[in-house]
Order: structure tokens, then sequence, then C-alpha cells
């Protein structure tokens, strides 16, 4: 039996188990904790290696902790995250160096995620000389392969990141998070900031870039047409928890969460004609309720649904969700 | 020009900037008209000119460095490039009335909402503090959100982003302009604010009657929501005509582009369609057409390298500037 999970586990290059992430709010003079903010409610999928995992979700759907968690930079209330078979969460800060080489991450906005003043040799530089893996000469070489693979060139080394557009530096910060040569890339909304034609681009190199360094993605973003042009497999996020989990194709083809539904009929798409969308979503706040997370904005959600938690439900082969109704 | 509907006349609009690498072209030869109760869309990249086309029709460009170079605005028949800003002001949040991108930095957060809709009504309106609290209520009604009598007294901070920009929207047709422009409405919000944005829009659009220049890059947004549509790209208009022409029957390199770049919902691919190269920053424009370098046919012609192809109709109200654009006069 162990064996057997340890086999499973082996497929996967990320296994998340019920991963809390909850903050504290404190109030009053003591600072005395008065409730948690549950931005990470308990959530659990895995990344077979080489694929992308999509997540998606509205702002505040906790899909960013998320990420943050798996890359030790925001504390986990509970629950295990094991990559490459390790659980990472109970490591102590002085082997975190390790995981460190291993995840890196690209972040949202390529203005303020590249220091201004540093240029983009030494920016790519940076990581290489902290985890004493070149130097010199070879140094220089690993930084020009590596602009060449993200497609700038080796003359962009010794300018500053103001001197570029948009795209070329999101191109810079995927580089810096190509140097150390690591396992999985965490992508924070990596095209949510670009233009339309530069979006485009930015994608394909993803993909590319997968193909030849056999990467694994955790793929961040609001836009679903985005996620489903690069993921296998997406998990949908609401209020901090996956409502919603199963391969791309899946997904987009056979929506059955109410949430699901919703975001996709909400997409505007590039087809001209003047249509409503009878989307609502007016969250009557007060409608906190105690049992399923989107019962304030469910069109089919019934008494039961207000004062039950639906579980995460295995519905069809590899097709979880999280709703009565279905 | 009343006659035919036309509200708004933007005829050969150019602004420029004074920087110290010299003059930036922001918006060059730009002309459209937008009839009465219509949306026009104009749809570009970061960099392309359309906001500051729009801050040139409320004459918000900050002057120096900027400077509305040459062209004309009518509004209602009367150019107001011409008003002197005492007249302008009048106009400007009344007749005319603008929403921005950022729901987040455009209110002031030391007022209350209410304080705020309630100034933007008395400065246009004779009406007494009461009346105009009264209004202002209303338009929080109206622009549905949940108890407004409460939230009359609450700062911006308190809300959240769709329900700013929701504010906004109030406060922009508290006094029942004939001209929204909205620029960039609902970029910073998620898809289903977005929805409910747009669908609020429209709703007070036919209820009104009111005319709408919605600036966006989405193409999606535009396809949903204009009657007409103009592309810009590195400050002049490349494209424009009908929204059902656009997106069926696309003239213009760029527009193809951009529409061939989209990721397909519910298609399964394999590659996207890339537009090649970067926007060009408006102190550096290449020669000749501006889309040349990054086009598949202009890349290689020594016309589109080195002369700039004008805006001209080259079909029944449909307008392009491509030396290969089929029917353009050459």
């Amino acid at each position: 039996m162990q064996r057997d999970m340890k086999n499973k586990m082996n497929n996967y290059l990320l296994n998340v188990e019920n991963l809390k992430t909850w903050f504290p709010i404190k109030k009053g003079l003591l600072r005395k904790t008065a409730g948690f903010v549950r931005a990470v409610d308990d959530i659990s999928f895995q990344i077979p290696k080489g694929s992308t995992f999509g997540l998606v979700g509205e702002s505040g759907s906790g899909k960013t902790t998320a990420a943050r968690t798996i890359a030790r930079l925001v504390h986990a209330t509970s629950g295990k995250v094991y990559f490459n078979g390790e659980d990472v969460l109970p490591l102590h800060q002085s082997e975190l160096r390790r995981i460190r080489k291993d995840i890196s991450m690209v972040f949202q906005d390529p203005y303020s995620s590249l220091n201004p003043r540093m240029t983009v040799g030494s920016i790519l530089a940076e990581p290489l000389k902290i985890h004493k893996i070149a130097k010199g000469s070879e140094l220089m070489g690993r930084i020009a392969t590596l602009l060449e693979k993200v497609g700038l060139s080796a003359s962009h080394i010794n300018r500053y990141p103001h001197e570029f557009s948009g795209g070329q530096r999101q191109r810079i910060g995927i580089a810096r998070a190509l140097a150390l040569e690591p396992k999985m890339v965490i992508c924070d909304e990596p095209v949510s900031a670009l233009d339309v034609s530069i979006q485009s681009q930015i994608l394909n190199l993803l993909k590319d870039l997968q193909d030849q360094f056999h990467l694994t993605y955790l793929f961040i973003a609001h836009d679903l047409s985005v996620v489903e042009f690069i993921s296998d497999n997406v998990a949908v996020m609401y209020l901090g928890k996956i409502v919603e989990i199963a391969p791309a194709p899946v997904l987009y083809e056979k929506p059955l969460h109410p949430y699901t539904k919703l975001l996709l009929s909400a997409i505007p798409l590039a087809i001209p004609q003047r249509k409503k969308t009878s989307v609502h979503a007016l969250v009557l706040e007060a409608e906190a309720s105690a049992g399923c997370p989107f019962y304030g904005r469910c069109p089919i959600g019934d008494d039961f649904c207000r004062k039950n938690v639906p579980p995460l439900e295995e519905k069809a082969s590899g097709h979880k969700t999280a709703c009565f109704k279905v | 020009m009343t006659d035919n509907g036309i509200i708004l006349s933007v005829q050969n609009l150019s602004t420029f900037f004074d920087t110290e690498q010299g003059t930036a072209k922001a918006v060059q030869d730009v002309s459209f008209d937008i009839k009465k109760g219509q949306t026009l869309a104009l749809v570009g990249e970061s960099g392309c000119g359309k906001s500051v086309t729009a801050l040139s029709i409320m004459r918000l460009i900050p002057s120096p460095p900027g400077e509305i170079a040459a062209g004309k605005i009518f509004f209602k028949n009367h150019n107001i490039l011409e008003l002197p800003e005492k007249k302008m002001r009048l106009i400007r949040g009344d007749k005319i009335a603008m929403i921005f991108q950022e729901p987040m930095t455009s209110l002031n957060p030391v007022y209350t909402i209410g304080d705020q809709i309630v100034e933007a009504i008395t400065l246009h309106q004779k009406k007494t503090y009461e009346q105009a609290w009264q209004m202002a209520e209303e338009m929080l009604a109206k622009v549905h959100i949940p108890e407004p009598a409460r939230r009359m007294f609450e700062y911006p901070h308190l809300l959240s982003g769709g329900m700013r920009q929701r504010v906004m929207i109030a406060m922009a047709i508290s006094c029942k302009p004939s001209l929204l422009i909205a620029d960039e409405p609902t970029t910073a919000l998620d898809v289903t604010i977005q929805a409910q944005i747009l669908d609020l829009l429209d709703e007070l659009q036919q209820s009104e009657d009111m005319s709408i220049l919605l600036i966006t890059h989405d193409l999606g947004v535009v396809a949903q929501r204009a009657d007409n549509v103009a592309v810009m790209y590195a400050s002049r208009i490349a494209e424009q005509c009908s929204c059902m022409e656009l997106f069926n029957k696309p003239l213009h390199p760029y527009t193809k582009g951009l529409l061939n770049s989209l990721p397909q919902l519910g298609t399964r691919q394999n590659r996207l369609n890339t537009i090649a190269g970067n926007v060009p920053e408006p102190l550096n424009f290449p020669s000749g057409c501006k889309f040349h370098p990054r086009c598949p046919i202009g890349c290689n012609d020594k016309r589109c390298q080195t002369a700039e192809p004008a805006l001209k109709e080259v079909s029944k109200n449909h307008f392009a500037a491509c030396w290969y654009a089929e029917g353009y006069e050459k």
C-alpha cells in the first residue's frame, strides 16, 4: 500500500495535499486574533512531470497565495506539499536554497519585477553566482545562451530594464527563471500585463521552452482562453477552494460546476454580436453562509447547499467538482 | 451636422508632446465621427495614442509638454478646441463625461462616495445640497449598487474594484452626458464583473440615448459592444469600419494579425499565431508605413518602407491605411 503511494507520487513532480493558508485578522489594542482570512482553504492537486497545470479564478480567489505558499514565500497553515516526493513545508530555511533552485517564478508585472538599477547581465548572473554554478567567462557564456533561448540577443547584456518594452522585459523575467535550470516554473499571470500581439509571442515561447527543457508549469491566470491554450489540467478556484478540476479539454467542453459555467459565459468572444450576458454575480456579502461558498451567486443553489459544504468529488474519470447539483 | 445625428466629429487631430529626446507624435491625423446613441470603439495596443485621443477630446492634455498641434473637434457643431477654458469646464463632466481605467486611483480616498458624486452634480446643475444628495443616491441605485443610502456615507476603500467602477459610472452619468468616454473601463476587473459593467453601460446607453467612445485593447469586448471600430496603430488609425465588417472582413494586416493572435476558446491550438516584433515607441517610429517592420507584406516592400499610406475609403464605410488593402487606390 505504502509502496503504491510512493510510486504514484513519483510520477508527480508536485503533489499538494490539503494545503491551507490562513491569515490571522488582528483586532484591538492587544492585536488579538479575531478570526482568519482563509485565503487557501484545503486544496489538493497533483502536477505530472512535464505538464502544465492551470489555476484560474477571480481576484481574491487565492490562486496567487497558493502558488506563493508552494514556493515557500508564504507560511502554510497546514497541509503537505510534496515536490519530487519530498515534503517542502517542514524544510528549514537553510535547506530551502536547494528547493529554490528547482522551483522558480515568473511574475505578472514585467515593470516592477526587474530591479531598475541592475543591468540585464547582472540580473541573470545573480542566481548563478548565489548558487555557485558558474563564474568568469563561463558565466557570461551562460547568460548569452539564456538570452538567446528567450529570443533576445547577447548584445543586450549591458542594458538596463527601462530600455526594453513590456514583452522584452517579460522575456528577461523568463530568462531569469530559467537560469538555474529549474524543474518547475510557477508563472503568476505572466501575460496579463502584455499587449495582445505580444501575449501570443510569450505564450508560444513558454510552450517551446517547456518542450525543450521538459519543464513543469504551474500557470496562474484569470484569462480562461489563455489557460486553455497552455494547460493540460485546469483547476478553478473560488474563495480559497478548488471547485472544479479536470483535464483542460474536458473542463472547457463539459464544465460541471455553476461557477465554471459562469466564468466561461462571461468571456467576451471575438465574434461580433451584441448580446447580453446574463451574469448575475452580485454577491450579497451578508450571505456568507455555512454551506457552499458559491451559494450567494449560484443560480441553482437551494437550502441544502446553504447549509452543507459540498466535497470535491470525482464525477467522471479525472473530472472532480464540488457541487451537490451535478 | 446635428441633422445626420453626429454628436462628435474629430477631424485631423494631432497631439504632440515635447520631450527631451524630441517631439513625440502621440496622435497624428486622427478623424472619426460618433453618432447619437452609438458606440465607437477605439482599439489598439499600449502607446498607440488611444488614451491621448480621449484626453484631447476632454481637453485634458497637460500643456506643456503636450499640445494639440492640429485638427478640430466638433461637439454638437461647436469646435471645442476654440472654447476658452472657462466654457470648456461647463462642458467637461456635464455634456462630455469620462470614466478612467483605474477605479482604485480615480476616486478621492478622503471623501465619502456621496460627497464626491454630489460635488459633480452641484458643479453643473443648480441644485441644493439636499437635492443633489437625493440625486446621487438615485444614481447609485441606477448603477445597481446595493443599499445606496448606506453606501453614500462610505469611503472608496470600503468598496471592491467593481463597485468603485460603478461609483465612477454613477458620477459620470449624474449630469446625463450626451457623450461618455470610457477609457479601458473594465481592464482592471474580473471577467464576471466586466460583463456586468458592460451590461450596465449598454442599459444606460439605451435609456439615456448616450453616445459612447469605448477605448479598449480587448477585441472580445469590442465584438460584443461596439457599433463601429477604429483600430489605432502607432499614433494613426489603421482601419475603420463597422464592427461586423472588421471581424468578418479585416483588411489591414495589423488588424488581421491581431485577430489571428487571439487564443480561441474551445479550440485546442498547438501554437498561437503571432505578430513579430514589438510595438514601436512614439520617439522611434519607423519610416514609411509604421507597421512595415512587423508586416508580412511590408517588411520586404520598398514602397511600404518609404511612403506612409493615408487612411482611405476602400469600400463603402470601410477605411484602411495600407498600400495592399483590397480596393486601396494607389
